[in-house]
């Protein structure tokens, strides 16, 4: 199966990634009464557990920041399903992807110094190395885009 | 750009028309008419020999250099 163009793997990751998205805004729509229920679940065991406000904070600006990150990778996939990959505007989508991944990792930072666990610590560290390869792959994305230009304008 | 294309002149001059020289060169006319627009960033030589070939002219004669003024 071809990674680019129609009917390909770029292709089913874009429809995975659209499920993801409507997944995304329907817990952002029902998560305070998601956030009860997982407080409540979390109080009945024997594990330290995070008051309701500060998570229903966390998983907001997550979610939010999360949708953003699944909307420029919607954007992305589909200029590759055009198999149009070295579009300069994909420079700027992965630019944004990386700076809402550091965005996630700086509010997982801060959550370590006030309700820390070890999924926080991964968390922070995951997200701020995602964060480091779209910023790369913005720059990469940007020199293709120029070669890829002055290819179709070589006569 | 410094390098102006005037390969609208010796067209002219062999009285061709874009369509038939792109066919005798083996080019689009897509990308002949980029070159003939100024668009192109870059020609392969392939592509100006097989011109100047067609035209019976000197790359010289469809290429000229006009320095930016400072």
């Amino acid at each position: 199966m071809e990674s680019i163009g129609k009917r390909s793997l770029s292709f089913m990751l874009r429809i995975i990634t659209d499920f993801c998205i409507v997944v995304n805004v329907a817990v952002l729509i029902s998560l305070p009464w998601l956030t009860k229920y997982i407080v409540r679940i979390l109080a009945l065991t024997f594990v330290e557990y995070e008051p309701y406000n500060f998570i229903l904070v966390f998983l907001y600006i997550c979610g939010v920041f999360a949708l953003g990150i699944l909307l420029q990778g919607h954007l992305i996939l589909r200029t590759l399903e055009k198999n149009q990959p070295f579009d300069a505007r994909n420079s700027k989508r992965f630019f944004r992807l990386g700076v809402m991944s550091l965005c996630i990792s700086c509010v997982f930072f801060i959550k370590i110094f006030m309700y820390n666990t070890l999924l926080t610590i991964t968390g922070t560290g995951l997200f701020a190395l995602a964060a480091l390869i779209a910023f790369i792959l913005s720059d990469v994305f940007l020199k293709a885009a120029k070669i890829w230009e002055e290819h179709e304008l070589t006569v | 750009m410094p390098i102006l294309i005037r390969l609208d002149v010796e067209m002219a001059k062999k009285k061709i028309s874009l369509s038939d020289l792109a066919e005798r060169i083996d080019l689009s006319q897509a990308n002949l008419s980029i070159l003939k627009n100024d668009h192109a960033k870059a020609i392969r030589f392939s592509t100006l020999e097989a011109i100047c070939r067609v035209l019976e002219c000197q790359p010289g004669d469809i290429l000229e250099f006009i320095p930016e003024e400072k």
